[in-house]
């Protein structure tokens, strides 16, 4: 089975999340298994994970994962993998996927890796392709364990309705007490952060002055 | 404060990327070589800060072979007391990992810094293997640290803002760019380098689950085409008929 942990920020999904379920649900097709979404907290909409390929939404509760901490949600997740039986856990390669990925990794005795961005293939060893050398390369990752942990880098593929809503289950799964106090998070609403455009235009000095910029927004 | 730095050997980022053994190896031949630039300007120059404000000393570390050395002084030229060399070619993120993690459970140190990713794998997955080996909360993506005493906050970069929060030491934290500026080593510093002590600690073993059999380069860009400013109409059309973004 192919989990895929769905990441919300305040409540919301955003586009990252319906990318890995998509990447997941594309994954489970490669190995002949189902697509499964988990969720943490409350997020509006868990049931249209659905929408994209998860065949079933788990969602965990609880009072120590209110706020984000890798440890916490790291232990949490992987509990939940090794519950539901993962072969392979997919998540986002966003701010908080990137310090989640190496802790599953070592929770779950995984082989990882690190923002991929296609679908494995799985014709007697498991491979997957990944861009590196700041995008100047592709490499080609064999992955030999088990249970197999990756991070989608955001934009490699395009969130795809390939299903529809279902019941969101409550899953079992306590998480540690985290060691960590979130005083403040400070974000600007109304506008796309960098990592989830889907194009990035780019403006010099051709533009002359901060007066002209309405022209290229 | 003990603390730990973690560095990286990459090619400089201006190196041509290519490939040997029916591309199943990086070409080093005629590559520079340096630091991986968030270890060396941001997750080194903020721990050297921190000894500076607070006494205490820092560390670097790196897994690789006797090749490495270069960087590893440059490190102790920019002002780290001591380096610790695991003999070994890094073949994946928990290779690394491990190995750090190993050292560093015998040493006792108030927090491990690396660098938010290394410029080659582009990986970002050693800060947090190490924590979690560690059992250590982790900061990834650090761009502001200030410490009272062994509490530290910390702010660090998320999707569309940054978030603050607050722990005590040990932990592990991973730079980005904000978090200091970069230190270049001068002529005393390189002088000094030369005397501080640098030991060579032999690997532990580990079977890699996830490796490289592969690479190959993206298909070449179209060229650049050039549009004369006076004709919009034509810059118009391509950027709706061509590129699609209109």
């Amino acid at each position: 089975m192919v989990l895929v942990f769905a990441e919300s920020q305040k409540g919301q999904y955003k586009k990252a999340a319906f990318e890995a379920v998509t990447y997941g649900a594309k994954t489970a097709q490669v190995m002949g298994t189902d697509c499964v979404a988990l969720t943490i907290g409350s997020a509006e909409g868990a049931g249209a994970l659905g929408e994209y390929g998860a065949t079933k939404v788990h969602q965990i509760t609880d009072a120590n994962l209110a706020n984000f901490d890798s440890q916490t949600y790291a232990a949490a997740i992987a509990t939940a993998a090794q519950q539901l039986g993962a072969s392979v856990v997919v998540i986002s390669h966003s701010a908080n996927g990137k310090s989640l990925l190496g802790r599953l990794a070592v929770r779950l005795d995984a082989g990882s890796v690190a923002g991929v961005s296609g679908v494995p293939t799985n014709d007697g060893a498991f491979r997957v392709r990944k861009k590196v050398f700041s995008g100047k390369a592709i490499a080609e990752y064999e992955v030999k364990s088990a249970v197999k942990v990756l991070s989608l880098m955001g934009n490699s593929l395009a969130p795809e309705k390939m299903g529809s809503a279902v019941e969101v289950e409550a899953l079992a799964v306590s998480a540690p007490a985290s060691r960590l106090t979130v005083k403040e998070v400070k974000t600007v609403d109304g506008i796309v952060p960098l990592p989830e455009a889907e194009l990035v235009v780019s403006a010099g000095r051709g533009m002359k002055g901060p007066e002209n910029w309405a022209i290229v927004e | 404060m003990k603390l730990l730095v973690c560095v990286s050997k990459t090619p400089d980022t201006t190196a041509k990327i290519a490939f040997k053994d029916n591309n199943s190896a990086f070409e080093e031949d005629g590559v520079q070589f340096i630091m991986n630039p968030y270890d060396e300007w941001y997750a080194l120059v903020r721990a050297l800060e921190v000894k500076e404000a607070v006494g205490g000393s820092v560390t670097i570390i790196n897994v690789g072979p006797a090749a490495n050395d270069t960087i590893i002084r440059k490190g102790l030229a920019i002002g780290a007391d001591s380096a610790v060399r695991i003999d070994a070619n890094p073949q994946s993120a928990m290779f690394v990992a491990r190995q750090i993690a190993e050292y560093a459970k015998g040493e006792d140190f108030d927090a491990i810094f690396v660098g938010k990713e290394t410029i080659d794998h582009n990986g970002s997955e050693v800060g947090a293997m190490v924590a979690e080996l560690l059992d250590q909360p982790y900061i990834s993506f650090a761009n502001h640290l200030e410490l009272d005493g062994k509490v530290a906050t910390i702010s660090r970069e998320i999707e569309g803002g940054v978030e603050v929060a607050e722990l005590e030491v040990p932990f592990v934290l991973s730079a980005a760019k904000g978090l200091a500026e970069q230190r270049i080593p001068n002529m005393r510093g390189i002088m000094m380098a030369k005397r501080k002590p640098l030991k060579v600690v032999p690997p532990t073993a580990f079977e890699d689950q996830a490796v490289v059999v592969s690479y190959e380069l993206p298909p070449a860009k179209a060229a650049v085409k050039m549009v004369d400013p006076e004709n919009l109409d034509e810059l118009v059309r391509l950027l709706h008929e061509e590129a699609k973004v209109i």
